[in-house]
Order: structure tokens, then C-alpha cells, then sequence
């Protein structure tokens, strides 16, 4: 199973950087209260590629992709996006820079209760003002199976059916990359491995590039890539992970914090 | 349980703001009604009562059936008898009357009803106590005069100036010799007052020798009592005697009954705004519950019970109405002396803060949240513990209650019926059925104000979604996603404007109908009436006769007669040239007919006596003259207007049975229309009269709306304080739904809206609830005009319902703009919403 969905991958030559920081850094208040939560991260994300972001709680995973994503600004440091670089835009342009070439996944499915879901889907090129591809639209409508459900409110879907549409409203403008934060955390572990699974899919048969925060190795199992996070510094990189390697890999986290 | 309540209130002092604020304005509104009204109760007794502790005991002729028509008793020995009791400082003769100063280009001075004109009546000391001369000195020939302050400085003249004063005795030049200042026993406040010299007083205002009234100075020590009885010792039949203080007192309660009516038409303003404040208080109430369902379930949930959430948050409503009136209190005091200044022409006084103005504002500040707050406190309580525990967020947008919508239905049909059957039925009690049904079915809509809400939202939908496609679709659904809130916060802003479109309505239909009552009628470029009520005499007019370029006739009024059996007022016209002074439309005959001696009848008189072209009448005078006449003309006319008459008579027939008919007006048409250069012939031909008024059209059209205007102004003032709630109203709801919001907003701007697209969103929202609010409070005010108006027609013959377009249009815009302007802040802290930090809000 796995040499058959990884064949589309490999078709696309994609060595491209969808989003790339270098010395990132995040510090929150000052004198006694200074905390660093990002130590000058340098990380690329490639295109086509699946990467999770991993580490203990307050390791500064969310800060780094809000900080990649455009939704926060860092205290020093840049973040590229594709070839821009965010820290020369004013909020207009990173408005629109989100609009157009970032999706995103959270949590709490974040939809807008009054909107179908297929209002939600469709909400990030209505605000730009553009016609959504329709080819493209039912594609990835039908991938995640939500056909028979879009002109249901969020308020009459489950929480399950809620983040599929949060993730076809992220597939449906062509991102250049979707972020996902802790996208499975208010799931149960069917209705996750379900979401996980069309995260998985968009990237081995769209070719779309998925970064996601997680604390869950079973959730980062579905990546390509694992990096782990502590300190708000970059601490260690997984190819090819797997739930047990990932779960070992965070047991020697905790100690080894503990030791030092 | 009263430091929770305390701890919450505390907690949540930004949300209770808006509700404290909302109470603070409604006590603002009632102590300042209440403040402003005893201090001009006060002001005004002061102002009645002024400078009669000068006058020890006054003395005056008899009022009453003996000496109607004659001058009194009083005169200059009786004057000089009570001069010489003990203990008179000074007695001093005053006649008074009418008296009106003209301005340089011979215009009365003044509002013309308070021209007085008085006496000058100096002491041995060659002072009158009753005035103090700041220039010059008292008037002591015939050819002098002295004025007050204020109209010798409206009027630019100075000591040694040449003066035109006409008084009932006609007109003529006078030199200025003081200008002085006075009390108000003297001066009424706005009037003017000309002091003669004795004799010119008596002259002109009653008898050579006589006194309307002697006014006794004490020396000092006089027990006022016993001179008193001195004074009724030496007293002429026919003339009385009181002290200054009885009079004083006598004055006051005359003066003040003014004053009741202003501040009672003030605090029923400020029910109105307290009532509008309930709903901005009661939304606020059940925003905060709805926000706290959490909270209050868990507190439930480890052991309270109902009894004590429902403690806790009656004490928290309590405590924001006791804070709110102790500001409102404060604030409103200053608003009182506020509204000393806005309306300029009250006397400003020291403030009077009574304990009762602070006991009820107290009472009604601390007691309405407590009103406001029962529903959703009652909501509250029925919040099971279990909803602590269930994570299941609120989005099902609420529906409008079921009892609430069928009892607004049937209030709305049951008063529609009313006042649709009283309209119809025009039986006695129709109007007291109008005035009822208008009042259940205005309650019946603020009930269906959120089931409203939907539809009348959806009516502005496709006009937002072209001007906005994103936002204005997200602003309408937001809008509509909570129809309760959303009525509720509409309602305030109706009931405002329901009241302020009600009044422009019957505002604009009165006016226009005296307008028309008045001016249709007139087709001559002036109108002459007499400054102060004065009579004018047929002989008024004759020097009219030598301007070539004017053509005019008098309307000489004749009462007394009865005339085939009807009482009768006959009006003698020029019936050579009425036809072009008045528009007379003939029903039937010629007015031609007035040439050859016949008369011409007001169709609502015809109508009265079945009278009809050709007829011929007899007549009957109250003085035993007999006669009869023919009716040549049947035309139409206005009941209410004061120019076209009910009979029009040649003014040769009238000589024929009343030598002194009284000129009610003098019709004036000049060659070439009306012009600067008519106008001055007119009045100086007129012999530049102060006490005659030369009117064209606009002043006529003007002296008639004035009135109405100035007190729609006045209305509009008071109920702009209700449209201020209101609009807070909407910026509490926006603030409160942007707080809700929070998580929404934050993916919005994550997706992709910018802050000015957050902005606009929200705008666009307070926006859809101005407009709900005011077409529906626009709609319920013209249908309560409408009524209202039904309920004058029945005694008001031609009045007819007017819709102020613009007027209407213009208080529209004006919810509009203050809606916006309400969305301001909420708006800014939408668009600056943290969107880490809101995105990831559970």
C-alpha cells in the first residue's frame, strides 16, 4: 500500500520550498516576564510534503506556525511564504497572502455557524470576490465526502463531518500550503484518522503541502516528516515516521529534559 | 451572596457599563426634568413676585360689572389722602395700558403682546421707587418718554432720541429722556414698557385725573397689618386694598401653572426614555446570562440553589441601578441647567434639587434594572446544573418565543380593528377607540418586533449583498441569527422614532392645515392686523385712499345679528375690489352680486341653514334694527380660517347698521406685486403705526407655523435623548455579539478578511438594525399619526393627513448615521480581534 500511494509523489519533482523561516524568533513580554517562545528556528517546508511539528506543551509549536502562517508576527527573524517574505507586508497584503495561498485547519473547526457548508468551503474565495473551480470544488467535495451534507449548517453536522469541511474549505482555493492546528485534537480517534487520512491524500494525490501541530504520534504517523520542537528551538527531525518511532523518540524528550 | 454579586459585577464591568449607562441617561432624563422644572418654578415665582416687597399695601379700583367700561374711583386726593396716613413712605398713581415702541424703519419692537405702557410717578424726593434710571431721567412733559433697558437697546436709541410710540390713542414722535430698569411687576419678561409723563399716562390709558391702582411704600417699622386697616379706613367706595405680599402670592400661582404643564411634558419624555432604556437593559441582562450559563450552572451544580442565583443576580442588577442613579443623579442636575440655557428665554435661577426629585430618581434608577432584568433572570434560574458539564457550544440561533408572538398578533389585530373601526364609525367615542387601539397595536408590534426582524431584514438583504457581496450577506445572517436580540435592540430605537415620525406627521398635517386655512384664501400681497389686539375701525384704512398704487379693502367685523333666524357675524368688504384681495371660490351666484347690495355666504354656513342663492332673508339686530337681505353668492371656505368670513357683506351695507364695526384686518394688494418699496408706502401711508403690522404672505404663513414648529423642536430635543439610548442600545448588542464572535472573527481574518472588510462587516450590521428599527418605528409613527390625526378630523374639518417625506427621510438618516456611529468601537475591536488567540477560543 504504502509504494502505491507514494508513486504520485514521486511523479511530481517538486524540490521547491512552499514556506521557509530562518532565526525565527518569538519573545513575549519583557524584563521578569520575558518569555522565548521561538529561539531563532530556521526550517523549510518543502513542497508536496506532509510535516508534522511535534513537542511538549509551551515547546512553541503553535507560536511557529502562526508565526509561518502569517497570523502572528515574530519578534525577529523572517518567514517566506513561497518567495515572499512576510515581514515586508502590511496587514492588507498578508490578508490576502492567507486568502490565496494559505489554508488552514484548527482545532475547534472554527466554521461560521451561519453559513452551509458549502458557504464555509467556498468562504475563502467569496471574500476575495472570485468564483471558486467548480472541477476542482467537487473533487475535493467528494473527497471528503461531504456531497450529501452542504447545505447543512455546522450546528447539524458532527464534530467529525464539522473538520471535514474545515479541511475542504482549506483544499478549496489551491493553497500553496495548509496549515493544521492540532487538526484532530477535539476528535475521536475514528473521525481523526479519517481527517488524517485526507490530509494524507491531498498531499500523495493533489500534491499539496500540509504542515500540521500535534501532539498525537499517532496523528503525526501520517506525515512525511516529523520535527521536533522544545525550548522554542528545533531539536531533532524524522523521515518516514511512525507512531512507535515517535512515541520513543518523545519518551527521550521527557527524560532527557528531565536529566538536563 | 453579596460579595458574589459584588465580585460579578466587578468581573464584568465592561458589559454592565452599557446597562449602567443606560439607567444613568434615564435618571439623567428624570432628575433633570424634575430639577429643571422646580428651578423654573422657582425662577418663575421669583420672576411673579419680583419687586412687590416694595409695595407695602396697594390700593385699586374695583374689577367687576359696576365699573366695567368706566375708569375707577381712584384719583389724585384720594392718592394724597393715603399719602398722609402714617407710615406711607410714598404713595404712588399708576395707570397702565397698551403701548408699543416702534424701531427706526417704524416696525413694532418687540413680540408686540407685552407693550406696556405705564406712568411715571416720582415722590417728594422726585424718584419713582419702581424704577432706576441707568440714563437720563423720568419722563416730565407731555412730548417725553422714558424706556426700559432692553428695548431701548433693541431699538438703538439713546437719551435725546426721537421715539414713535403708539398707543389705542394713535400714534406720535416722542424724545427719549431715560432709559431705566424695573421689576417684573412692572415688566413682563420679553415685553417692552414706555413710561409717560403723568398726565399723558392718564391721557391715553384711562382718565385725565384718575388711577387704576396707588401702590403704598412703608416707612420703615410699619407693621403692614395695621396700615392696612389705616389704608381700608380712608378707601373711596368702589376701590380695595391688599398687602404687596397677598398680591405677590396671587401672581406666583398664576405664573407657575405654566410651568407644571412644561415639566410634566418633560418627565413623560423621560418615561420614554426610561422605557427605552428597559429594553437596552433587559438585552443586556440576557446577553450576560446567555454568557454565563456555565458559570451559573456550575455554582447550581455544587450545591446553590435556585433562590440563591436568582439572590445574586438581583443584587447585581440592583447594585448597577444604584451606582447608575447616584451618576445619573449627579448628571442630570447638569443637564437641568443645561436646558436653563437651551431655552434661553426662561429665567436662568439657582438649581433646585428637592429630596423628593432625589427619592424618585433613586426609586426608578434602582428599581427598573431589577424590571428590566426579570426575564432573563428567570431564564437564568431555569438553567439546569447539568449545563456545566456539556461542552456543546450555543449556535442554533434562537427562535422568537411562541407566547410572545401570538399575544403581539392579537395585540396588533385587536388594535388594528380598534382603530381601523373607529376610523370608520364616526360615533362620539371614536376617537377615545382610536387612541386605544393605536396603543395596543403599537404594544402588539414591539411584542413582533423579532419575528418582524426577519422578514424586514430579508427585504434589505439583496441591496447589501450587491453593495457588499461577502460582507453584507455575513451582516445580514448575523443579524438574523439572534431575532430576539435583534428586536429588542430595534424596539428602543422604534419606540424613539415611532414617536418622532408620529409627531412630524401631525406636526407636518397641522400646519399645513392652518397654512392652507390662511393663506389659500389670500391673494393680496398684504395683510394690516393690529399689534397686541388692539381694535382698528374702519377709519384705520382711510388714508389708504391716497396711495394710487394700492387697492385694499377692510374686513370690518359686525356681530349681533340674527339673521333668518341664525346668529350672524356680517363682514363689510369693498365689494368693488375683495374679488382680488381674496380667492373666493363661488359655489353658485356671482360675487358680482355684492356690487347691488346682496351678500355672499360661506358654504359650511350655507350648509348649517340651508340657505341657498337668491334667498332673501330677514334681519334682526340686537339693538332692534330690522331689515333683509339677499343672498347673492354661495362660496367655499374654511371654517377655521381667520380671513374668509362666514358672511360677506359691501362694506356699505354694515355703515348702514353699525357706525363702529371693528376692522379685523385690512387687505392690501399694490401694483407690481410685493416689494421693499410697497411695503413702505403701506406702513407709511398708515401713518408708520407701531401698534399696526403690515404682514405679507411668508409672515402670515410664519406667525401661524411658528408655533407649531418651536414645539416640535422642542419635542425633537427631548426625544433625541431616547434616539441617544437607542443607539447605545445597538452599540451594547454590536459589542456584545463582536465578544461572542470572537472565534469567528478570528478565522474570518484568518481566511482572509481584512480589517476593513471586518469593518465594513460589522457597520453594515449596525446599519441593518438603524434601518429595522426605523422603518418599523417610521411605519408605526405615520399609522399613529394617521390615527391621532382621524381623531382631529371629526372637529377639524379640512385637516388631512401629511407625510413629511423629507422630515421623515431626514430622522431616518439620522438612525442611520447614529448607528454607525454606535458601530464605531465595536467595529474597531472586531477588525483588531488577536487571531492566534481567537482561532484557538473554544
Amino acid at each position: 500500500m504504502t509504494t502505491h500511494s507514494l508513486a504520485p509523489h514521486e511523479l511530481r519533482t517538486t524540490t521547491g520550498i512552499a514556506a521557509a523561516t530562518t532565526d525565527l524568533s518569538k519573545v513575549y513580554g519583557s524584563g521578569d516576564t520575558r518569555v522565548v517562545a521561538l529561539d531563532r528556528v530556521s526550517i523549510a517546508f518543502r513542497e508536496g510534503e506532509f510535516t508534522a511539528i511535534m513537542g511538549p506543551s509551551g515547546c512553541g509549536k503553535s507560536t511557529l506556525m502562526h508565526c509561518a502562517a502569517g497570523l502572528d508576527s515574530p519578534s525577529s527573524g523572517s518567514v517566506c511564504v513561497g518567495t515572499t517574505e512576510l515581514s515586508t507586508l502590511g496587514d492588507r497584503q498578508l490578508t490576502a497572502l492567507r486568502r490565496d495561498r494559505i489554508g488552514f485547519i484548527f482545532q475547534a473547526f472554527n466554521l461560521l455557524p451561519t453559513l452551509t457548508a458549502l458557504e464555509n468551503i467556498t468562504l475563502p474565495p467569496t471574500i476575495a470576490g472570485r468564483r471558486p473551480d467548480q472541477q476542482w470544488l467537487d473533487r475535493v467535495i467528494s473527497m471528503v465526502g461531504l456531497s450529501q451534507r452542504l447545505d447543512h449548517r455546522p450546528a447539524q453536522l458532527s464534530g467529525g463531518q464539522q473538520q471535514r469541511v474545515a479541511v475542504a474549505r482549506a483544499l478549496a482555493s489551491r493553497p500553496a500550503i495548509i496549515f493544521g492546528d492540532e487538526p484532530t485534537g477535539n476528535l475521536d480517534s475514528r473521525s481523526g484518522a479519517e481527517v488524517l487520512g485526507f490530509l494524507r491524500d491531498s498531499v500523495r494525490e493533489l500534491g499539496q503541502t500540509v504542515v500540521m501541530v500535534t501532539h498525537d504520534p499517532v496523528a503525526a504517523g501520517y506525515a512525511d516528516r516529523v520535527v521536533f520542537l522544545a525550548d522554542g528551538r528545533l531539536v531533532d527531525e524524522m523521515a518516514q515516521p511512525t507512531p512507535d518511532r515517535v512515541l520513543d523518540r518523545m519518551k527521550d524528550f521527557d527524560t532527557r529534559s528531565r536529566t538536563s | 451572596m453579596l460579595r458574589t454579586a459584588l465580585r460579578n459585577v466587578f468581573a464584568h464591568k465592561a458589559r454592565l457599563l452599557m446597562t449602567a449607562f443606560a439607567v444613568m441617561l434615564g435618571v439623567t432624563f428624570i432628575t433633570g426634568s424634575l430639577v429643571y422644572g422646580d428651578s423654573l418654578n422657582q425662577a418663575t415665582t421669583a420672576k411673579a413676585t419680583d419687586g412687590y416687597e416694595r409695595i407695602a399695601v396697594n390700593v385699586s379700583a374695583d374689577a367687576g360689572p359696576a365699573s366695567r367700561g368706566r375708569p375707577g374711583d381712584l384719583d389724585a386726593r384720594t392718592a394724597t389722602a393715603l399719602a398722609k396716613l402714617p407710615g406711607v413712605a410714598a404713595a404712588a398713581g399708576r395707570v397702565d395700558g397698551f403701548a408699543a415702541v416702534a424701531d427706526r424703519d417704524g416696525k413694532p419692537l418687540g413680540n408686540g403682546k407685552d407693550a406696556q405702557g405705564g406712568n411715571f410717578a416720582p415722590a417728594a424726593d422726585g424718584k419713582d421707587p419702581a424704577y432706576r434710571f441707568t440714563e437720563g431721567s423720568g419722563p416730565t412733559g407731555k412730548d417725553t418718554i422714558a424706556l426700559d433697558e432692553a428695548t431701548a437697546a433693541k431699538g438703538g436709541y439713546r437719551v435725546g432720541d426721537t421715539v414713535r410710540v403708539g398707543t389705542n390713542k394713535g400714534a406720535s414722535s416722542y424724545t427719549l429722556s431715560g432709559i431705566f430698569r424695573t421689576d417684573g411687576t412692572k415688566l413682563p419678561a420679553g415685553g417692552s414698557l414706555t413710561l409717560f409723563a403723568g398726565a399723558t399716562a392718564q391721557k391715553f390709558f384711562l382718565e385725565p385725573g384718575r388711577y387704576k391702582n396707588v401702590e403704598l411704600t412703608a416707612t420703615p417699622g410699619t407693621d403692614v397689618t395695621q396700615l392696612l386697616s389705616r389704608v381700608e379706613s380712608v378707601l373711596p367706595k368702589g376701590t380695595s386694598a391688599v398687602t404687596g405680599a397677598r398680591l405677590a402670592r396671587i401672581k406666583a400661582n398664576l405664573a407657575t401653572s405654566g410651568t407644571d404643564t412644561m415639566s410634566q411634558i418633560l418627565v413623560g419624555f423621560a418615561a420614554v426614555a426610561l422605557f427605552v432604556a428597559t429594553f437596552l437593559i433587559s438585552n443586556t441582562f440576557t446577553m450576560l446570562v446567555a454568557r454565563r450559563t456555565r458559570e451559573l450552572a456550575l455554582m447550581r451544580a455544587v450545591g446553590a440553589t435556585r433562590e440563591q442565583v436568582r439572590r445574586i443576580l438581583l443584587t447585581e442588577s440592583l447594585l448597577v441601578g444604584a451606582i447608575a442613579s447616584v451618576a445619573g443623579l449627579t448628571v442630570g442636575t447638569g443637564v437641568a441647567a443645561l436646558l436653563q440655557t437651551l431655552f434661553a428665554d426662561t429665567p436662568a435661577a439657582p438649581l433646585v434639587l428637592t429630596p423628593t426629585t432625589v427619592i424618585i430618581s433613586m426609586l426608578v434608577g434602582t428599581l427598573l434594572p431589577i424590571v428590566a432584568a426579570w426575564l432573563p433572570i428567570r431564564r437564568a434560574v431555569a438553567i439546569p446544573p447539568v449545563a456545566a458539564l456539556s461542552a456543546a457550544e450555543c449556535t442554533a440561533p434562537a427562535r422568537p418565543g411562541s407566547l410572545r408572538t401570538g399575544l403581539g398578533a392579537a395585540l396588533v389585530l385587536t388594535g388594528t380593528a380598534a382603530v381601523v373601526y373607529g376610523a370608520l364609525t364616526t360615533g362620539k367615542d371614536a376617537r377615545t377607540v382610536i387612541g386605544l387601539g393605536a396603543a395596543i397595536a403599537l404594544t402588539g408590534t414591539i411584542g413582533l418586533i423579532p419575528l418582524l426582524s426577519r422578514p424586514v431584514v430579508t427585504l434589505f438583504r439583496p441591496l447589501l449583498t450587491r453593495l457588499a457581496p461577502v460582507h453584507g450577506d455575513l451582516a445580514v445572517r448575523n443579524t438574523m441569527r439572534d431575532p430576539r436580540r435583534t428586536g429588542a435592540t430595534a424596539a428602543a430605537l422604534a419606540i424613539a422614532f415611532t414617536l418622532a415620525s408620529g409627531l412630524s406627521v401631525l406636526g407636518a398635517s397641522a400646519t399645513q392645515y392652518l397654512d392652507r386655512a390662511t393663506t389659500h384664501a389670500l391673494s393680496a400681497d398684504y395683510v394690516v392686523r393690529s399689534v397686541g389686539g388692539r381694535r382698528m375701525t374702519p377709519t384705520t384704512a382711510a388714508p389708504l385712499k391716497k396711495l394710487a398704487s394700492a387697492t385694499y379693502s377692510p374686513l370690518d367685523q359686525s356681530t349681533g345679528y340674527r339673521l333668518g333666524g341664525s346668529e350672524s357675524v356680517l363682514t363689510g368688504v369693498d365689494p368693488a375690489t375683495i374679488g382680488k384681495l381674496l380667492r373666493y371660490d363661488v359655489i353658485e351666484g356671482s360675487l358680482d352680486s355684492l356690487v347691488q347690495g346682496q351678500i355672499a355666504v360661506a358654504d359650511f354656513k350655507a350648509e348649517q341653514t340651508g340657505w341657498h342663492v337668491g334667498q332673501t332673508l330677514p334681519l334682526e339686530r340686537r339693538n332692534g334694527q330690522r331689515g333683509s337681505l339677499t343672498i347673492g353668492a354661495i362660496y367655499q371656505a374654511d371654517e377655521q380660517s381667520d380671513l374668509m368670513p362666514s358672511i360677506t357683506a359691501p362694506d356699505s351695507l354694515i355703515a348702514r347698521y353699525d357706525s363702529t364695526p371693528s376692522t379685523a384686518g385690512i387687505l392690501v394688494a399694490t401694483d407690481g406685486g410685493p416689494s421693499r418699496a410697497a411695503l413702505a408706502g403701506v406702513t407709511h401711508t398708515l401713518g408708520d403705526n407701531p401698534t399696526l403690522s403690515v404682514l405679507d404672505q411668508a409672515d402670515i404663513r410664519a406667525q401661524d407655523s411658528r408655533g407649531i414648529g418651536d414645539q416640535l423642536n422642542v419635542f425633537y430635543a427631548l426625544l433625541s435623548m431616547a434616539l441617544v439610548i437607542a443607539a447605545l442600545g445597538i452599540a451594547n448588542t454590536l459589542a456584545m455579539s463582536v465578544l461572542e464572535r470572537r472565534k469567528e472573527l478570528g478565522t474570518l481574518r484568518a481566511l482572509g478578511l481584512d480589517r476593513a472588510g471586518v469593518t465594513r462587516m460589522i457597520r453594515l450590521e449596525a446599519l441593518l438594525l438603524g434601518a429595522l428599527g426605523a422603518t418599523l418605528g417610521t411605519l408605526m409613527g405615520v399609522f399613529l399619526g394617521w390615527a391621532l390625526g382621524r381623531t382631529l378630523q371629526a372637529n377639524v374639518a379640512g385637516y388631512e393627513l401629511v407625510l413629511p417625506w423629507g422630515r421623515l427621510a431626514l430622522t431616518v438618516l439620522i438612525a442611520l448615521a447614529g448607528s454607525l456611529l454606535a458601530s464605531f468601537w465595536p467595529a474597531r475591536r472586531a477588525a483588531r480581534v488577536d487571531i492566534p488567540a481567537a482561532t484557538a477560543a473554544q
